[in-house]
């Protein structure tokens, strides 16, 4: 049965990008067989697993998204607008257009492409409590609260500082931009767009003990010679074979 | 099943016929006797008994079956329509049977649970003996000064190469020589070298025994 895998179950770019990991060991962290068919030859090699995924604030690779994912949990379907073209990046000066923060102004902390949400940094937050115990309250904390990027969040205009809609063009040089709907003024791109666990921007990436450096990566000490893997190997070790092995044909 | 007509009128559920064994040939599985109210006999599994009270010959007291087994025999699914997806296992073999080849596996059925490691001996009998040249030998170059780490850092630019093929090969080795003879005018009419060089000179049948008695590809 074609699958078209082309969605990695619909992990989302951004999450992919920003977490810096293989696509191989997201696709393996995300699955759980519920049942699989003897591996006999009279079984139909087919497995019962979860094609349909809950996304949220847990990256798919955690420990809770997996249990939020669990076989045999049935969620409702989440109705999601869908968005071409992503536009809103970590970092990015945003105005809330809902809820008791409306008007205010923050920075994009987290984002969740998978359910068109934006977490705006100590904007629209609510207060819960973790870690409650037998006369214990728990301790109290702030968090946020997402913001879908459709109709409750806008990206700021730099040049009037008031919340507009963006667009992607291609600027005369051929480079692809955000530009804003309302009046023209291209939109950067935040600093913080490119921060992933490993680094903050690529540039600032300190080289550790156990990477390869820039110049050694580029260096070319290839030599190529009219010689097999095996006889380079045996030159260099000293090895010496003059018998050769009798003919063998393949029928 | 045989059919038993009854002596009496009224029609039983079950027709009810007297049978005589002497009349027949050797008896065959499933034979039904005629007997009276005092024997009891022994039956084979698979058969139907009837019970019949003394005074009513004619009506059925009593039916039991014992240990009817039904399959489907469609030609469709070449009677495997059934229990496919019940995995049941264990269930061939008697108990003690499975317990000799839990105990006493015959050698030539034993599973091997090696997990892929290659043996460096032979069993002789039960001793096990270590043949010297079953160990492998594992060449591995001298990587002191060696400049290439496990990781990339991420302030690398990409570094993309095409591949490597034979075409590139033979330009590599031979092109020079082939461009130098040719604008020295040392290539005869039909463009084989005046002066080849030692790769030149080289036949296909010599480059193969030469990469062969290194390494034969058929390993």
């Amino acid at each position: 049965m074609p699958r078209l895998t082309r969605l990695l179950r619909n992990v989302s770019d951004m999450t992919k990008q920003s977490s810096n990991l293989p696509e191989a060991y997201i696709k393996r962290a995300m699955d759980q067989v519920e049942w699989k068919t003897p591996n006999a030859i009279q079984y139909r090699q087919t497995e019962i697993k979860r094609r349909k995924f809950r996304f949220t604030t847990n990256r798919p690779w955690t420990q809770q998204f997996r249990q939020q994912n669990q076989p045999g949990t049935h969620r409702k379907k989440v109705f999601l607008e869908p968005v071409p073209e992503w536009t809103f990046f970590k970092g990015d000066r945003v105005e809330i257009l809902v809820g008791e923060d409306k008007g205010k102004q923050g920075l994009v902390n987290y984002i969740v492409q998978e359910r068109n949400w934006v977490m705006v940094d100590g904007l629209n937050c609510h207060y819960r409590y973790i870690g409650k115990k037998k006369g214990f309250p728990g301790m109290m904390v702030k968090s946020e609260a997402p913001l879908l990027v459709t109709t409750q969040v806008g990206l700021i205009d730099p040049s009037d500082g008031k919340p507009t809609q963006a667009e992607w063009r291609y600027t005369e040089e051929g480079e692809k931009v955000r530009v804003s709907l309302r009046t023209g003024r291209i939109i950067p791109l935040p600093k913080l767009a490119e921060e992933t666990p490993d680094y903050k921007t690529k540039s600032t990436y300190k080289v550790q003990e156990k990477d390869t450096s820039a110049d050694q990566l580029t260096s070319i000490t290839f030599e190529p010679q009219l010689k097999t893997f095996a006889m380079e190997i045996a030159e260099k070790m000293g090895i010496k074979e003059d018998r050769i092995p009798r003919k063998s044909f393949w029928y | 099943l045989q059919h038993y007509s009854s002596n009496s009128g009224s029609p039983p559920t079950l027709q009810l016929q007297q049978w005589q064994p002497s009349n027949t040939t050797a008896p065959t599985v499933a034979a039904l006797q005629h007997y009276s109210s005092n024997s009891v006999s022994s039956y084979p599994p698979t058969t139907l008994l009837l019970q019949q009270s003394a005074r009513t010959m004619s009506r059925v007291s009593a039916l039991v079956i014992s240990n009817t087994r039904t399959f489907s025999t469609t030609s469709l699914q070449h009677g495997k329509r059934n229990f496919r997806k019940f995995l049941m296992y264990g269930k061939r073999g008697t108990k003690q049977l499975k317990k000799e080849m839990m105990t006493k596996p015959d050698p030539e059925l034993a599973q091997v649970f090696d997990r892929g490691v290659r043996p460096i001996g032979e069993f002789a009998g039960k001793k096990f003996q270590i043949i010297p040249e079953m160990i492998p030998e594992i060449i591995v170059p001298n990587l002191e000064g060696f400049q290439l780490k496990p990781y990339v850092s991420y302030n690398v630019p990409d570094v993309i190469q095409g591949e490597f093929g034979p075409q590139d090969l033979f330009y590599a080795v031979y092109s020079e020589k082939i461009a130098e003879d040719f604008n020295n005018n040392k290539l005869n009419e039909d463009g084989s070298p005046v002066e080849p060089s030692k790769e030149e000179l080289l036949t296909s049948e010599e480059a193969k025994n030469r990469a062969l008695s290194m390494c034969s590809d058929i390993l």
